[in-house]
């Protein structure tokens, strides 16, 4: 019994962390289209990124990642400010 | 429905674009962004009846860029064009939810071409403010040229514009401004330039005509 518990632990585990990840950003000071294409493409050329779409209505960064690839906070956080925002929020959902 | 009225949106924009032309306005100035993201490189053109200029410059941190500058001068007192390289700064960038605000600094340095010759050790300095949401939008410029036999020249221009409506990014966003400019030294009033911008992902367009007949033209794009 407690080897299927672990078995189970183990496999949920390996799933979550390479599963792609759907990650929203919301973002202060996002007001015009220079402001997006420079973060679609910053986020674009990123190895673990697979797509990013940027909204100005909403003010969000909406970014997908590549199935097994991570993408952590301090780097979305470093890159939106290096494009010259703060950000607000940062929520993750697995795919 | 949707698609429908996003595609309304994208008419009015080309129509604004289109009753401007027909109405015999070259395209206008503006110094959207001196400095971009970071690894950006941006190339700008503009051109009024005392001015022209173009540049390119390339962003190697969030808060500055390096680059070059080619501008003409044709005043009643001057004709020379001027070959410079320099800088831009960020000075300080406000982010709230909504709007944004930005301070910035430009200096170049280089050389006068005018008929007798050519002269080193002109100078340029630009501080930019501007402040925008994506319905209003407003810009200051003071710019100063130091020459090397003459006294500086001074221009400013103060912008404050609207957009009819609010674009995704993606579609073309339109603006309507209203620009007061006066160069100093050329005399003569402050001068009054109702102009469209118009935004589409990394291009922006500027396209207007002064009350006193002097077209403008802008075009700038990141990339």
């Amino acid at each position: 019994m407690n080897k299927i518990i672990f078995a189970a632990l183990i496999a949920l585990s390996t799933s979550s962390a390479f599963a792609a990840e759907k990650i929203d950003v919301a973002v202060k000071g996002l007001v015009c289209g220079f402001c997006a294409q420079g973060i679609e493409k910053t986020f674009n050329a990123m190895p673990a990124v697979e797509n990013v779409k940027v909204s100005l209505k909403e003010k969000h960064v909406m970014i997908g990642t590549r199935t097994g690839a991570t993408l952590p906070d301090t780097e979305i956080t470093k890159a939106l400010e290096a494009a010259g925002f703060t950000v607000l929020k940062i929520d993750r959902k697995n795919l | 429905m949707m698609n429908e009225f996003r595609s309304l949106k994208t008419d009015c924009g080309l129509l604004l674009v289109g009753l401007t032309l027909a109405a015999g306005s070259i395209p206008v100035l503006a110094f959207a962004h001196p400095v971009a993201y970071q690894g950006a490189t941006a190339v700008q053109f503009f051109s009024e009846q005392t001015m022209r200029e173009g540049q390119i410059y390339y962003s190697f941190r969030p808060y500055a860029a390096g680059g070059a500058r080619h501008l003409e001068l044709s005043l009643p007192n001057r004709e020379s064009k001027l070959d410079l390289g320099g800088f831009n700064f960020l000075l300080k960038r406000w982010n709230e939810v909504d709007s944004q605000a930005n301070i910035y600094a430009s200096a170049a340095y280089g050389s006068e071409s005018v008929r007798a010759g050519t002269r080193s050790g002109t100078a340029l300095f630009d501080l930019d403010l501007d402040w925008e949401s994506r319905k209003y939008y407003t810009a200051l410029l003071a710019r100063t040229t130091q020459f090397s036999d003459a006294g500086p020249l001074h221009y400013y221009s103060a912008r404050a514009g609207i957009a009819p409506y609010l674009a995704e990014y993606g579609e073309i966003q339109s603006w309507l401004i209203l620009e007061a400019s006066k160069t100093v030294e050329a005399g003569g009033d402050v001068e009054i330039t109702p102009l469209v911008r118009v935004f589409y992902k990394n291009f922006l367009f500027e396209v207007g005509r002064s009350f006193s007949n002097d077209f403008k033209f802008n075009f700038m794009v990141h990339h």
